[in-house]
């Protein structure tokens, strides 16, 4: 029994979310199927993360591997094998994953943040921002997301960071949606009337009920849009839009489709990085289901408990 | 006693999206509450006594009219409306709702206290706050969250949450209609501990006329967006003048009660404002030909009727039918 | 005629906090014309009751002693025979049932499934059909016209209407009407106790009254029954009860809602202090000591089941008389 002087409404407040984050956690270990995601996934962020220890660049450079045989199927050297200039596979496989990851993060945070931004805004203001906000965002929903996205890598430089920035500015717009929708619906809640009431300002109202009760589905958006970005970045690098300095996966594939891998049957060549992205596409989509559902029952338990 | 709060002509309406035209849900509105007074507005659903009491606090803009509190005009600019809303507060008619599930509620009535800066070692005002709406010990409550309560304590932590600024005026809609009858009694022995000890003045809204018997000095019986009876709550309900008020006092479930008068016909539309005396197409004088023997029947299906004060200004109805008896 | 016998009837939860013993234990019969309502603050079982009578809670519930329905236990029946004594004998107005029509369809449509359903009257689209949704309409006081409106179209008590001529629709023995006033204000709440009274006294139908709010009753029911965590603590006539109250727990009831113009409750509204039980943490003994002010000793351990006063008339009180 702690007396009221003494009482730190902040360490309360911090060891209530520390208790429901915990909890949220061992729910989170009991759901088999995203906890298979979640090991996937993060058996291939350390991958990433450790690829320079993995493999040596060199096994990427044409010029160093002039002496290794071209189309060499998996073997004890080459445990993917080698594709048409004798680069090895595997090295292509870790070194593409440290790339799609990137590309996947990244371009999420810029989808994300710019999506969440115009969202709330649009939301939360209504009126002429909102009017304005919706039709920019209409604007670029209605443009077809592939050939914009395609036009825009095309005229900008082939840098990794211009791919992050064309998937970034093309994907938020549904993001937004989402949000926008999700403020309005928590904008007409009583308890923003009752802040309201209480002379809060908007920028209260925003930090203290807007945001904590959209960040779930904030968390949520982050977990469908990483998929998407990490496939558009496979399609860009696959229309030869990519980095032609950087091998992601996407360009594996492009390269072992313009080496003619298929037609001669050189499956290791292209399998690895396909199977990389639909197991990390995959990995997400689960993770992010559970994910979901764990943030999503602490609503419903409340609505049970009226 | 002393003036708090006086509204004059007070007009508040909707743009309806799907009907043509607007809603008039406050069509004119004269009011006044006085320092230490618990005032119940009564009247059915929709009659527009939500909308009264949020243009008070300036959740909704009005059209027309005027607001006059403690002497001085409220205007709408933010900073007013800001000042304002720490001596005016308001409890909401669903107090699930009206609570953050995401925030303590420690949180909760601390809210008001930041937003305003006020003075002081915020944990001991909520304490304070809280022991004083009947949450005793209140560090056992402060860590939980709202849907850790019950409904009646959330009720409570609402109140605290308006308490703890000090107010001078506190506007509570419908604060018992979403609780069980056995908290009911409790919270409303609390608001009325509150008016006699702290001096605040209270606006009830409800269509529980109970409510008024139980706490309230005085009533305000609302129809259709104007207010039709005022007086003192034991005269209004011992005797009541319009028959709107007849009729709701009527329905009142009791075991021994008297004659009935339901109201039959359209509920009435705040979009779609009858002429003349707009309770005229509900009227049982009217229906039962009472209207007519008194000859006042064109003047009940044409004229406006407005609120007429008694000559000691103590009770007012707006009805043609009605003569006030001097009350000194 | 008894049209609906309870006999010691208990119904647990299943839950993943516990088993929850909603009902522990309760007696109740209505015979047919008579209107019995069943009061008692949320979380007392009384939804829980209407659920049992119909069979209508979820599957893993364990429901234990009889529920006779026209002589028949409902938990013995076939499921062909439960269908039909469904809404044939006994039919439930759901609590928070305002919502729960379908918004897209109209009004007369949903009431004719209902009748198709539910009865061998006729397919959907005859003239009997269409005679029979006008009569229910009629008899629920709403114009027949209605039927082709949507619910959005509608107000809560012309909605609450269309719920019970739903309820109507296979003209069963017994209505059981769960909370069917609360969400209405006072004088649609009127319109439609009339409507309830009038159903009754021209049908002979038997009414099962449930509310939190005691005062609706006391217009509308013969007998009534007081419920608190999951058991009846008194039952009695209503004037009876209501003017003299036995149970601690009924008093408090009884007070919390004044009567307009008695004294004693101006300016002193009356209540009761604490928290309703949590049904899977009940107090030892007395469940409604740790809230009454009339508590002694033996209370705290000693459960009190409900005792007999006179005729017609019960208490759970250690403070009530037993007669001989
Ligand atoms: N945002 C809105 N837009 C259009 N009409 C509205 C809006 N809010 C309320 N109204 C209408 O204004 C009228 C008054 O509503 P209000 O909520 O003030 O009624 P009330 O007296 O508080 O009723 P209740 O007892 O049901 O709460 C109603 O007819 C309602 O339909
Ligand atoms: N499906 C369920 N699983 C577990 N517990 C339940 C379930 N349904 C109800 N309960 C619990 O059983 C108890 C009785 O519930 P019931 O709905 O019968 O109450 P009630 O008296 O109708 O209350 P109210 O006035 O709020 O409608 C409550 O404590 C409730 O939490
Ligand atoms: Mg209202
Ligand atoms: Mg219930």
């Amino acid at each position: 029994m702690s007396d009221v002087a003494s009482y730190s409404p902040r360490t309360a407040a911090w060891a209530r979310r520390r208790r429901s984050f915990s909890d949220g956690i061992s729910r989170l270990r009991k759901d088999r199927v995203a906890m298979i995601g979640l090991v996937v996934l993060v058996g291939f962020v350390i991958m990433a993360l450790i690829a320079p220890w993995m493999s040596p660049r060199g096994g990427l450079s044409a010029v160093d591997s002039i002496n290794n045989p071209t189309w060499h199927p998996p073997s004890r050297d080459f445990p993917l094998g080698t594709d048409h200039l004798g680069r090895s596979v595997a090295a292509q496989f870790v070194w593409g994953s440290r790339v799609s990851l990137l590309v996947g993060f990244a371009a999420t945070v810029l989808t994300i943040t710019i999506g969440s931004l115009v969202g709330i805004s649009a939301g939360f203001f209504g009126g002429w921002t909102d009017a304005v906000l919706m039709r920019l965002t209409d604007w670029f929903l209605v443009i077809p997301f592939l050939p914009l996205a395609i036009v825009l890598a095309a005229v900008l430089d082939r840098s990794i960071w211009n791919i992050i920035l064309v998937i970034g500015v093309t994907s938020w717009p549904s993001t937004a949606r989402l949000i926008r929708a999700q403020v309005l619906t928590v904008k007409t809640r009583l308890y923003v009337d009752r802040a309201r009431a209480l002379g809060a300002s908007r920028p209260h109202i925003v930090a203290r009920h807007i945001l904590p009760n959209v960040a779930p589905l904030i968390l949520a958006s982050v977990t469908l849009a990483v998929p998407i970005a990490i496939l558009t970045e496979t399609t860009l690098a696959f229309l030869g839009l990519a980095d032609p300095t950087q091998n992601s996966w996407g360009k594996t594939l492009e390269e072992a489709f313009g080496a003619g891998a298929i037609g001669r049957n050189a499956w290791w060549y292209h399998f690895p990085a396909g199977l990389g992205i639909v197991a990390v596409v995959l990995a997400f989509t689960l993770f992010g289901r559970g994910l979901e559902e764990i943030l999503d029952p602490r609503l419903r338990e409340e609505g049970a408990r009226r | 006693m002393s003036e708090l709060l006086r509204l004059a002509g007070v007009h508040v309406t909707y743009q309806s999206s799907g009907r043509s035209g607007v809603v008039r849900a406050v069509d004119g509105i004269d009011l006044t509450v006085d320092r230490g007074e618990v005032l119940a507005l009564v009247g059915e659903s929709g009659c527009g006594k939500t909308t009264l009491i949020r243009a008070i606090i300036g959740l909704e803009p009005m059209t027309s009219g005027s607001i006059v509190f403690d002497g001085a005009t409220v205007a709408t600019g933010q900073r007013e409306l800001r000042r304002l809303r720490r001596r005016v507060q308001m409890i909401f008619q669903d107090p699930t709702g009206a609570l953050n599930p995401r925030a303590t509620i420690y949180e909760a009535v601390a809210e008001g206290i930041r937003i305003h800066g006020l003075a002081g070692p915020e944990p001991e005002l909520v304490a304070t706050a809280l022991a004083q709406a009947g949450l005793r010990p209140p560090e056992r409550y402060m860590p939980r969250f709202p849907h850790e309560v019950s409904g009646g304590q959330r009720q409570r932590v609402l109140i605290a949450g308006a308490m703890v600024l000090g107010p001078q005026l506190l506007l509570a809609d419908e604060p018992v209609a979403s609780l069980d009858a056995s908290v009911r009694g409790e919270i409303l022995a609390l608001m009325r501990v509150l008016v006699d000890t702290t001096g605040i003045s209270i606006v009830a809204v409800t269509h529980d006329l109970g409510l008024a018997w139980n706490i309230a000095d005085r009533i305000a019986v609302m129809y259709l967006g104007r207010i039709v009876e005022v007086g003192d709550a034991e005269e209004v309900l011992a005797d009541p003048l319009h028959p709107y008020t007849k009729a709701l006092l009527s329905v009142v479930p009791e075991a021994d009660r008297m004659e009935q008068q339901i109201l039959v016909g359209e509920t009435p539309d705040p979009a779609n404002v009858p002429s003349g005396c707009r309770f005229h197409p509900r009227c049982p004088l009217v229906a039962s030909g009472e209207a007519e023997r008194l000859g006042i029947i064109d003047r009940c299906r044409s004229v406006d009727v407005q609120l007429v004060a008694s000559p000691g200004g103590r009770r007012s109805v707006a009805c043609h039918a009605v003569r006030l008896p001097n009350d000194g | 005629m008894t049209i609906l016998e309870l006999r010691d009837l208990h119904v647990t939860y299943k839950s993943d906090r516990g088993d929850v013993p909603a009902v522990r234990g309760v007696d109740l019969a209505i015979a047919a014309g008579e209107t019995v309502g069943l009061a008692g603050e949320s979380g007392c079982g009384k939804s829980t009751i209407a659920g049992a009578v119909l069979r209508l809670l979820p599957r893993d519930t364990i429901v234990g002693g009889q529920v006779l329905l026209n002589g028949d236990d409902v938990y013995e029946l076939k499921p062909g025979r439960l269908r039909a004594v469904r809404w044939t004998a006994a039919a439930i107005v759901f609590q928070g049932a305002l919502h729960s029509l379908n918004p897209v369809r109209r009004v007369g449509e949903q009431i004719e499934e209902a009748i198709v359903l539910h009865s061998d009257r006729g397919d959907a689209g005859t003239h009997a059909v269409r005679d029979r949704i006008t009569g229910l309409l009629e008899r629920v006081g709403l114009r027949p016209d209605l039927a082709r409106s949507y619910p959005h179209q509608m107000s809560g008590g012309q909605r609450q209407r269309v719920l019970i001529a739903l309820a109507l629709a296979c003209e069963p023995d017994l209505l059981i009407a769960d909370e069917p006033t609360t969400a209405l204000d006072v004088m649609v709440q009127a319109q439609v106790l009339e409507l309830l009274a009038e159903l009754q006294r021209d049908r002979g139908l038997a009414l099962l009254f449930i509310t939190h709010d005691l005062s609706v009753l006391s217009t509308t029911c013969d007998r009534l029954a007081v419920m608190y965590a999951g058991r009846v603590v008194e039952e009695g006539r209503t004037v009876d009860l209501l003017k003299t109250p036995q149970h601690p727990y009924t008093r408090a009831l009884a007070r919390a809602f004044p009567t307009i113009g008695d004294p004693r409750s101006r300016m002193n509204p009356s209540g009761l202090g604490g928290d309703p039980p949590d049904p899977t943490h009940l107090p030892s003994g007395c469940p409604f000591h740790p809230r009454c002010d009339m508590a002694i000793e033996a209370c705290a351990t000693a459960d009190v089941l409900l005792r007999p006063i006179r005729p017609d008339r019960a208490a759970a009180c250690v403070h009530v008389a037993v007669s001989a």
